[in-house]
């Protein structure tokens, strides 16, 4: 079973279509994350069809979350 | 009246979609308006000045920030040449970000010619980009509406951002620079005064002509141990096989995590490199160190 396949829960399914929506609709989206993990298995979601850049990740002063910037490279 | 504060006045980026946003935790600006004059002096000139004539007008914007998470997006756009519709404002005093359109307020086309990015240890990471200005410059009384960005108040420590560093041109790089202490990436796009005859106006026009960009690190020397098992990356040895080697390796620059910030996690940009220079530090009394010169050799690769 895949790694992903043991998140069974709905909001974090709906939260990983929402972020892909916006990122294919508004070209970048910024993703937001209680820890390092949960990050990048946000980035392994995209879509492997998407040519996309990173920024560097970015971690809260206030509540220690963090945070990547996700930009579709237009072809 | 009151004296502007530098916080106060901002770079503006104006989108494809009429997005009027900051360039995002600035940290200073500044703003270069040339005027380039011709020879002109004569003998008929009367006292020891010649009478200067403006002939061509340029400018140029660079800004300073701790915002790095635009780092992807920043390569791509100096790789592929775009030109930023920019304005400098100043801004409401409420949120530091909303356009008010002084009277000094300008609008103009310009290219991102400029851009270093800084990964340090135990430091918030900071860029610097340089916009040269290839278009006249507008004062516009009607400018987008501001979009206000969430302050975000997220910084990247440079730890968290290192170089990987292949042992040939072909393989992915696997490794870090070990005892890394800076990581710098410095991507230049070289502009040509394209003016002619043609040129309606007075401002220089520019053009791209060629993209360079190189990367530098330095770090710690490591003695009696063997810097592979310990840290898990390249020391000075690694090194100095690839000068010795005089062939282009391959080079990643990536956000890390894990025992000793060295798993690699979502990769920013990578390349090919040749070692250009390789300086070894030992003062007295101090950790010795050597910094490393990376050449970008052929183009980026900005992702994954």
């Amino acid at each position: 079973m895949s790694k992903k396949a043991t998140q069974t829960s709905e909001s974090v399914e709906g939260t990983q279509l929402a972020f892909i929506e916006e990122l294919i609709k508004n070209g970048s989206t910024v993703l937001n994350a209680q820890t390092y993990e949960e990050l990048t298995e946000m980035v392994d979601d995209i879509p492997a069809e998407c040519r996309y850049s990173v920024g560097a990740i970015a971690k809260s002063k206030e509540d220690g979350s963090y945070s990547l910037r996700v930009d579709l490279i237009k072809p | 009246m009151a004296t502007l504060k530098g916080q106060n006045l901002r770079i503006l980026t104006i989108g494809d979609q009429g997005a009027n946003q900051v360039i995002a935790m600035a940290t200073s600006c500044t703003i270069t308006l040339t005027g380039n004059t011709d020879e002109a002096q004569t003998k008929d000139d009367v006292g020891m000045a010649s009478k200067p004539e403006v002939i061509s007008k340029g400018w140029s914007v660079q800004v300073e920030s701790l915002d790095v998470t635009d780092v992807g997006a920043m390569l791509t756009a100096i790789k592929s040449m775009t030109k930023f519709l920019l304005c400098w404002d100043e801004v409401s005093t409420t949120d530091n970000q909303t356009a008010e359109t002084n009277t000094f307020s300008r609008t103009g086309e310009a290219y991102l010619a400029d851009a270093t990015f800084q990964f340090d240890n135990r430091t918030n990471s900071t860029k610097s980009v340089q916009f040269q200005g290839t278009s006249a410059l507008t004062h516009d009384t009607d400018l987008p509406a501001t979009t206000t960005i969430t302050p975000s108040n997220t910084y990247t420590k440079g730890q968290f951002v290192r170089l990987f560093l292949g042992s040939d041109n072909t393989a992915t790089p696997a490794t870090v620079v070990a005892a890394a202490l800076s990581l710098s990436l410095h991507v230049s796009l070289q502009l040509e005064d394209s003016t002619t005859k043609d040129t309606t106006g007075d401002y220089v026009v520019q053009e791209p002509v060629s993209l360079s960009y190189d990367i530098s690190t330095s770090a710690l020397v490591r003695s009696g141990e063997s810097v592979g098992s310990l840290v898990g990356g390249k020391g000075l040895s690694d090194l100095e096989t690839i000068y010795e080697n005089s062939t282009p390796v391959k080079w990643q620059i990536a956000n890390v995590s894990g025992t000793n910030n060295r798993t690699k996690g979502s990769v920013i940009a990578s390349g090919s490199c040749i070692l250009s220079q390789l300086t070894i530090n030992a003062a007295v009394k101090t950790n010795a160190t050597f910094e490393a010169q990376l050449n970008g050799y052929g183009e980026y690769t900005v992702g994954a």
